[in-house]
């Protein structure tokens, strides 16, 4: 458990876990996560979230990457309050939201929006499309709808329609205006493009960016494709096994990953182009990630680490600034 | 494994107590008297009032509810003084009608129901599983539409008419088959099974049927799994692809609904026994209701109630055997 | 050369899923099939299998000399999963939840080869270490559902090997799995085929998986060929405006070691030497963020465009609308370098087009695309 307090959250220089990058004064981060816990059930419960700490400042997109399973779903499923975390906090534009009830919850659940992976389970398939856009309490009126509709590339002739007479793509964007409809400051994209082709990822992106900059939006965007992630993102988180063993700048991870898995899981992307393909230094990591039913001991990366050591087996490593700007990476010998 | 079963075991004990306290409840609630019924219409209410004592009706609900429970494992006395009844294990109580023991009544016709239940079965597993496996494969195609009608117009054709026109045919134009005098199987298995062909059909007519469109929607799925074109795909024959492949998950959803199907005959087949008059426990359930004879419904309801749950457990284990997802879990 | 697929149509009741395609592959070599889903792909491979049920396939298959389009079914039934044989992307579905991992691999073995149950059963222990399950002969007796995602794609490759097939098609057989998992089983494949000198069919819609494994590429479009060459030409020098648009709305990594651009999509653009909006939609200042999208969806298969089915989201045509582009559908044809002067990257200006026609003989690895406009953008640089 970090020592942040919730009525106080970490926006102050010094005190901040994930200080800004420049140093400069920056406005207080919009959301700010701390030490997120998830376990499911009673008896030896799998930690899904196990100590998550980051912020998300206005206006910027932080990317949460890793593989299959180690716990980003859930992360933002706990932000948006559609599970109830077992420990920490979520702190919203400074005020603690973690415990509290429906009414009070109101407000936020207008500020915090939710995409989805897959664009049609998560459409009503009998609402019409302006039905599914204006929600459950009629946030908007038609022309309010037809104008969310063209702003997501989508036009009036939609409105009517039924999610089974779309195209993936067109489903993804009827989901983004839904989540505009409440005209919210922070959306949680759970894999937004992973269902998609990659002509239609672009187009996707693309959307998310325009908005991102006409409507001042935060992102807290989840994938588990890198080069997606890089695309799109200020800030990169990599989580491992519940965990985030790595985060900072985009480029700072990109280019100079610090902790031996975000090199391994950077290393193994294949790129599209035979020439670097060729002569790429490639990390294939042994074995599968472990589950979090049953983590190893110490570092949770260590059986699949070619730099482990003894102490990597017993002591599991702190979340710690690692050189200049916010870096922070959970390793040992991170380098 | 044995924990398992012997948690499942208590289980059943449990939903049967259940089960006997709400038929109590209802009995308590309903408006009969069913003292008078013994007694007779002659009777004034001073004999009435003396037969509710000796049948134990004068008493609180649950004391005689505790009663019934513990007379089922320690056998009890029924009344007292010179009427008194002795009721020896397990004790189900009397019958109001003819003051046999109910549990002597539930014996002498479980065997016709058993015999009725299973032969039924085994002729609409056969039938079903034929059909709906046949349909399946051949999706589409003319026979699969005629198979399906067929099947709709028997599934919902009542018992009563199927069981009058088979009778119609088989018995009286055709005279292929005896009128149904149930025969024990004490009495040679031909006469037992020539006996009950008839009322095995009727019954298995209307279970084959939906077994059929069960079995066929359950084909088409499993054979459009993946795992199925990876079988295609090692070369293996047709043949093996839908039998071995196929057929065995196809069953697995099939098996549950067997178990309770089954389950619930073997407490009796009230219509198709009515029908053709046999001294199963159907019969026995339907004269027990028209005359509110308490111990008897009871003991029929018990008896569903228990084989009802025997055939899920026995699902459940089955499953286990055939599903290792489960076996593990 | 083991297989030699020409102009294979695949026709559902409801509509020509394959329309046309062709490609030649030599043992040892892959070939990379990409194109977003629905393209066709995995229909095709499911074709060379002789897997269609419904579907009428027409065209010509020519397996190690032999014809399968037409053949008996039970001929094909003989080459599947002993000459040809198949992985899928999601290991688990494609797995029997009902048999150990051994006996759905033993299976095929023992059909195959005629041998006893206890030679095939050792051979499934065998083929389990070869593709590195630790503990093969315990993991043997156990369910695909206590396998992971990788090792469960493992089985099925232990199971598709077991028989030592010439041909293996893979079909998005990675999809499903987490990179580092991914890296694991491309290699792993990588190795097999280098040890047997098997040919693979690489089908996958990751321009990413196909520049590491592939020899060759074959970009598919709604069920035709849009541009057939060899890898490096594909990336280099790609010449259709789908493959363009394809290559730059992939974000990418930095390229490690070779000059990273900044803007990854103006890096791969300024790599394919086209000037032209191809991937048409916004150009202008970088943002963060913006890829360069393809306009529009892929075509339906109920109603594909007339003419050529790029046509409603190319860029080439809409900067220069061509009749033909909509009335005919343009013909594969083959780019043939007359005079080579510099390097991959400078010789467009040299290039001549020769038609050769979807029937053509591809003698050799060539460069042959499908568009009316190929030509226009040969000087233009
Ligand atoms: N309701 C649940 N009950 C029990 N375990 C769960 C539940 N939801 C998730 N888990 C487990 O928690 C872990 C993290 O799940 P989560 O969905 O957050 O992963 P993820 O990182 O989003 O993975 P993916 O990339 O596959 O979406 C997994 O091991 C998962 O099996
Ligand atoms: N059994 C089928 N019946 C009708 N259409 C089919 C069938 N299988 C595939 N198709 C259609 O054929 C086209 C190509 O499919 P497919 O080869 O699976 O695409 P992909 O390139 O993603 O593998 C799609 O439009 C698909 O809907
Ligand atoms: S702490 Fe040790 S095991 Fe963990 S990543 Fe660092 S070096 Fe590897
Ligand atoms: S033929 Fe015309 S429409 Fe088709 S790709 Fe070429 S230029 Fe575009
Ligand atoms: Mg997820
Ligand atoms: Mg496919």
């Amino acid at each position: 458990m970090t020592g942040a307090s919730p009525a106080r959250p970490a926006g102050e220089p010094g005190t901040a876990p994930d200080a800004a990058p420049d140093a400069g004064p920056r406005p207080a981060p919009l959301l700010s996560v701390r030490d997120l816990r998830m376990t499911f059930g009673k008896r030896n419960g799998v930690r899904a979230v196990d100590g998550v700490t980051f912020d998300v400042w206005p206006g910027e997109t932080l990317g949460l990457v890793g593989e299959s399973g180690c716990g980003k779903s859930t992360t933002g499923r706990m932000i948006v309050r559609l599970m109830e975390p077992t420990g920490g906090t979520v702190v919203f534009a400074g005020r603690d939201i973690t415990r509290l009830g429906p009414r009070d919850m109101r407000p936020f659940r207008r500020d915090i929006q939710m995409i989805f992976q897959d664009p049609f389970a998560s459409l009503n398939p009998r609402q019409t499309v302006e039905r599914i856009v204006s929600g459950p309490t009629r946030l908007l009126d038609r022309r309010g709808v037809i104008e969310l509709l063209e702003t997501v590339g989508l036009g009036a002739e939609h409105a009517d329609r039924y999610p089974h007479e779309f195209s993936g793509g067109q489903a993804q964007r009827i989901g983004i205006a839904r989540a505009l409809a409440s005209r919210p400051r922070l959306i949680v994209c759970d894999e937004p493009v992973s269902a998609l082709d990659v002509s239609i990822q672009a187009q996707i992106v693309n959307l998310l960016a325009d908005l991102q900059r006409e409507l001042d939006l935060a992102y807290l965007f989840i994938a588990h494709d890198l080069s997606v992630v890089r695309h799109v993102c200020d800030r990169v988180a990599v989580m491992y096994l519940g965990r985030v063993v790595e985060i900072g700048s985009r480029d700072a991870v990109y280019n100079a990953p610090a902790h031996p898995y975000t090199r391994a899981l950077l290393s193994a992307v294949p790129v599209p182009d035979p020439e670097v393909e060729l002569v790429r230094e490639r990390i294939v990591l042994p074995g599968d990630p472990p589950s979090p039913a049953a983590p190893p001991p110490g570092c949770s990366f260590n059986p699949r680490c070619a730099m482990a050591r003894d102490v990597c087996r017993t002591e599991a490593p702190p979340l710690m600034a690692h050189g200049p700007g916010e870096r922070k990476v959970a390793c040992h010998f991170a380098g | 494994m044995t924990r398992y079963l012997l948690r499942r075991l208590a289980a059943v004990a449990g939903v049967l107590l259940v089960i006997c306290a709400v038929t109590f409840a209802v009995f308590y609630v309903l408006p009969s008297d069913p003292a008078a019924h013994a007694c007779g219409k002659t009777c004034t209410p001073e004999q009435v009032t003396l037969v509710r004592a000796q049948m134990g009706l004068d008493r609180p609900v649950y004391e005689q509810f505790g009663g019934y429970v513990t007379g089922i494992f320690t056998g009890r006395v029924l009344g007292d003084g010179p009427t008194a009844l002795e009721c020896s294990v397990p004790c189900f109580g009397y019958s109001y009608q003819n003051a046999l023991p109910v549990w002597d009544l539930l014996t002498d016709r479980l065997p016709v129901s058993v015999s009725l239940a299973l032969g039924a079965a085994a002729l609409w597993l056969a039938g079903g599983l034929a059909v709906g496996l046949v349909a399946a494969l051949r999706r589409g195609t003319a026979l699969d539409r005629s198979l399906m009608a067929a099947t709709l117009a028997s599934a919902s054709a009542p018992v009563y008419f199927t069981a009058m026109m088979l009778l119609l045919i088989l018995v009286q134009r055709l005279e292929w088959l005896p009128y149904p005098d149930y025969r024990p199987i004490s009495e040679g298995p031909a006469a037992w099974a020539g006996n009950l062909l008839l009322p095995w059909m009727t019954l298995a007519s209307l279970y084959a049927a939906m077994y059929a469109r069960l079995t066929r929607a359950s084909m088409i799925e499993t054979m459009a799994e993946p795992y199925i074109r990876t079988a295609r795909a090692k070369g293996l024959y047709e043949r093996t692809v839908v039998t071995k492949h196929g057929l065995r998950s196809a069953l697995t959803p099939i098996v549950t609904i067997f178990g309770m199907d089954l389950g619930g005959l073997l407490a009796g087949a009230v219509i198709t026994e009515h029908v053709f008059g046999l001294p199963g426990v159907g019969q026995l359930t339907y004269d027990a209701i028209f005359k509110a004879d308490q111990p008897v419904v009871l003991g029929v309801t018990l008896l569903a109630a228990f084989f009802i749950t025997l055939a899920n457990l026995g699902v459940d284990l089955v499953y286990a055997v055939i599903d290792p997802r489960v076996r593990y879990a | 050369m083991i297989l030699r697929v020409r102009d294979l149509r695949v026709a559902f009741p409801a509509g020509t899923a394959v329309d046309g395609i062709g490609f030649d592959l030599d043992r040892g070599r892959t070939l990379g099939v990409v194109g977003e889903s629905g393209s066709g792909k995995s229909v095709s491979s499911l074709a060379i299998m002789g897997l269609h049920r419904e579907a009428a396939v027409s065209g010509s298959i020519v397996f190690d000399g032999e014809e399968l389009v037409g053949a008996p079914a039970s001929r094909l039934r003989e080459l599947r999963g002993r000459r040809i044989a198949m992985i899928f992307q999601d290991p688990l579905s494609s797995l029997h939840p009902f048999y150990t991992v051994g006996e759905q691999i033993a299976e095929a073995y023992r059909l195959h080869l005629r041998v006893s149950r206890r030679v095939a059963r050792e051979r499934a222990v065998e083929m389990l270490a070869e593709v590195g399950i630790p503990e093969p002969r315990r993991r043997a007796g156990e369910h695909p559902h206590r396998f992971s995602g990788g090792m469960r794609q493992r089985v099925m490759i232990a199971m598709a090997l077991s028989c030592e097939p010439d041909l293996l098609i893979a079909d998005e057989p990675t999809t499903a799995l987490d990179v580092t998992v991914q890296a694991q089983i491309l290699e792993l494949i990588r190795r097999i085929q280098r040890d047997r000198g098997i040919a693979v069919m690489m089908i996958t819609h990751d321009l990413g998986v196909v520049a590491r494994v592939a020899d060759e590429v074959l970009v598919m479009y709604g069920g035709r060929t849009v541009e057939h060459a060899p890898v490096r030409e594909i990336f280099r020098a790609p010449r259709h405006p789908y493959t363009q648009g394809l290559l730059a709305s992939a974000p990418r990594l930095p390229a490690g070691g070779a000059g990273d651009s900044p803007d990854p999509a103006a890096g791969s653009v300024a790599a394919g030497g086209s000037p032209d909006p191809v991937a048409g939609g916004v150009a202008g200042p970088v943002v963060k963020g913006r890829l360069r999208a393809i306009p529009g969806s892929p075509p339906s298969l109920l109603a594909p465009p007339p003419g050529c089915r790029f046509h409603p989201r190319c860029a080439r045509y809409a900067a220069a609308p061509d009749d033909a582009c909509v009335t005919e559908a343009p013909e594969l044809r083959e780019l043939r370098e007359l005079c080579v002067l510099g390097e991959v990257g400078e010789v467009h200006a040299g290039r001549a087009l020769r038609l050769v026609g979807a029937e053509g003989p591809p003698a050799g690895p060539v460069h042959r695309t499908a568009c009316h406009l190929a030509e226009t953008r040969g000087g233009s640089r």
